[in-house]
């Protein structure tokens, strides 16, 4: 007997009588956060993200250039804001080590918690978000969820392999409970809001 | 500190009872059928090009994780956080086969460079000093010795594990939920290790117990509001990555682990212990392991979740787990998928001591307790003794206990002693 049959023997003898699946809105689950631009922006300052809010995508151009070294390699997936680094002509991931900010949209974003949802499509490399120094991440300010439930509810069926949800920069409290900013992913997050 | 954390973002969450009732009674119906899912999300799996391993143990388990990497020719494997590596003593079994395993979340490096193992599975080092820290990088990550900045300690640790995540054969990662309904599973982590692996690496294992499916990705919802906040009190992880299928050119596998818990699903009274998320909200708040520490249990998880799920691998070895507890309940408490930790400590209590693991002397010492609690005046003697000899039991420091601690003075007389004079003077 192959030990897929051995386990799923030993489970099926051992399972007890099967019981329903709760029902999610009858017990009160979801749907009792605000779901604010406001609040967003708040939760993005708590998780050590930078907020940048603007009218128009291309104000970020601006921010850009005054707050990225010149010379330092920008990796971008966002057509308005073209980068340094031609991701197209990039096959192997390791070639991204190096890249100091990297630009790509994020669908929208969530309220209780500061988290944005990332697609794999919208990245290019899935390693992208964690390999590059910093972080430059655009979303549309009409695109905020109250909580995760309604964020799932978003996010439907994910199309490609790959999808995230990242709340802030990369950290660690793993030395005496010292919470440190930038562990192995990017060191900062810029959260970028544009639009009503 | 943690469980203050813990507090304050748990009551932020306005449906955060309704959270766990939810979780709670997810598990138990995946539980139920647990079969029918785990067929569903591997079929579901190998149509997004993942392929599936089932391992009955533990040996069976580093067997599928070394023949991947051999046939690959892998020298070098990145892994995050796994506990299920742990319980099957992984990273020795690769390392005799000469393949290095590096351990790449910051507390388990920190952990393994000290050839130790975790001391909790959330924090894998907590029990060190930032200085003692700062001794293990000196010494093998060459860092200025004395150096006990947090800040500076990371980014050398950083830098060093960078290199090794950009030269790593293969990655390894833990599953925290995997999903019927999509074949795709997630792995949440802080640091960005599981991604920084699992995505520059040409094979990518991730490895899970059976228990750690749910039925639909809408469920995730549920899940991951609440492991975070019940884990380090954050409102979530800052990577929740959501893997359904390899990227181009890479290979990815999926080990499906039972080792045992199929024998816990059917004891109906420890059942639930499988719906553990293992976000380590009972360890923070648990009185015992605030104290102690998890180097003072014997099995490799430990903490109140540890000492019920302990005895069921070895109910001699770990006889002692459910014993280190004063049963005061804050484990189940917080426990975000409610699993009744304080109940099932008692019960394991009852079993080990029926199937005779309790040593002799305790056997012995709860008769002569019996004995003298039935009998009034032996009691009154008993206590009497007992009063005039505390000073002679600290002189001697016969009990372990008392090495380090001293007994209070005992009052010079017993409190019914006290109560009698008490009505004679009314």
């Amino acid at each position: 007997m192959s030990s897929r049959e051995a386990i799923l023997g030993a489970i099926r003898s051992a399972q007890p009588k099967a019981l329903s699946l709760p029902d999610l809105d009858a017990l009160g689950v979801g749907g009792r956060m605000e779901g604010t631009l406001v609040n967003f922006i708040a939760m993005l300052d708590f998780i050590g993200a930078r907020v940048v809010r603007a009218a128009k995508l291309e104000d970020a151009t601006t921010w850009l250039r005054e707050n990225i070294p010149v010379n330092e390699a920008i990796a971008s997936t966002v057509p308005q804001l073209p980068g340094t680094v031609d991701l197209s002509g990039i096959s192997d991931p390791h070639d991204l080590d190096g890249v100091h900010t990297a630009v790509f949209p994020a669908r929208f974003g969530v309220c209780e918690n500061g988290a944005v949802w990332i697609e794999e499509t919208d990245l290019g490399h899935r390693v992208l978000p964690m390999i590059a120094e910093h972080l430059f991440i655009v979303v549309r300010a009409d695109q905020i969820v109250a909580d995760m439930h309604a964020a799932y509810g978003r996010v439907g069926k994910i199309g490609s392999g790959f999808g995230l949800f990242l709340a802030g920069p990369s950290k660690t409290a793993d030395i005496e409970q010292c919470l440190v900013i930038g562990a192995h992913g990017a060191r900062g997050a810029t959260i970028f809001i544009w639009g009503e | 500190m943690v469980r203050t954390k813990r507090d304050r973002q748990a009551v932020k969450v306005p449906d955060w009872e309704a959270l766990r009732e939810a979780a709670s009674k997810i598990k138990e119906h995946t539980l139920s059928r647990l079969s029918e899912y785990l067929e569903q999300f591997e079929a579901h799996a190998i149509a997004n090009g993942v392929q599936v391993h089932w391992a009955r143990d533990g040996e069976e388990h580093n067997r599928i994780v070394h023949d991947i990497l051999a046939r690959r020719g892998a020298k070098k494997l990145v892994k995050s956080k796994s506990m299920l590596t742990e319980e099957c003593h992984l990273n020795h079994h690769l390392e005799q086969h000469g393949i290095e395993v590096i351990d790449t979340d910051l507390g388990e490096r920190i952990v393994q460079l000290q050839k130790m193992p975790p001391s909790h599975i959330v924090m894998p080092a907590i029990h060190l000093k930032r200085a003692e820290v700062g001794e293990v990088f000196h010494e093998h990550l060459g860092t200025p010795r004395g150096l006990d900045d947090a800040q500076q300690l990371t980014e050398a640790a950083r830098q060093h594990l960078r290199q090794h995540f950009l030269t790593a054969d293969a990655a390894l990662t833990g599953v925290n939920f995997a999903i019927a309904e999509t074949g795709g599973f997630v792995v949440c982590t802080n640091e960005g290790n599981a991604d920084m692996g699992a995505h520059l690496a040409p094979v990518h294992i991730a490895c899970m117990g059976i228990e750690k499916l749910i039925p639909k990705q809408e469920h995730l919802g549920v899940f991951l509001r609440l492991l975070a906040r019940s884990a380090t009190g954050q409102p979530s992880t800052v990577f929740s990555s959501h893997f359904l299928k390899p990227r181009p050119g890479q290979e990815m596998h999926i080990v499906l682990v039972d080792n045992g818990r199929s024998r816990q699903l059917g004891r109906e009274d420890f059942r639930k212990s499988l719906a553990c998320i293992r976000c380590a909200a009972c360890f923070n708040t648990c009185p015992v392991y605030r104290r102690s520490g998890g180097y003072s249990y014997s099995f490799f998880i430990s903490g109140p979740i540890g000492s019920i799920l302990a005895p069921n691998v070895d109910k001699a070895a770990h006889g002692d787990m459910p014993f280190a507890s004063t049963l005061c309940g804050s484990c189940s408490a917080v426990c975000p998928v409610k699993i009744d930790i304080h109940a099932q400590l008692l019960k394991w209590r009852q079993e080990i001591t029926a199937a005779g693991h309790s040593p002799w002397w305790k056997t012995l010492a709860m008769h002569a307790t019996a004995f003298v609690l039935k009998r009034p005046a032996l009691y009154a003697f008993a206590g009497r003794m007992t009063r005039r000899f505390t000073p002679l039991v600290n002189a001697l420091k016969l009990d372990p206990w008392t090495k380090a601690r001293t007994l209070p003075d005992a009052p010079k007389e017993s409190f019914r002693e006290w109560m009698q004079k008490q009505g004679r003077s009314r």
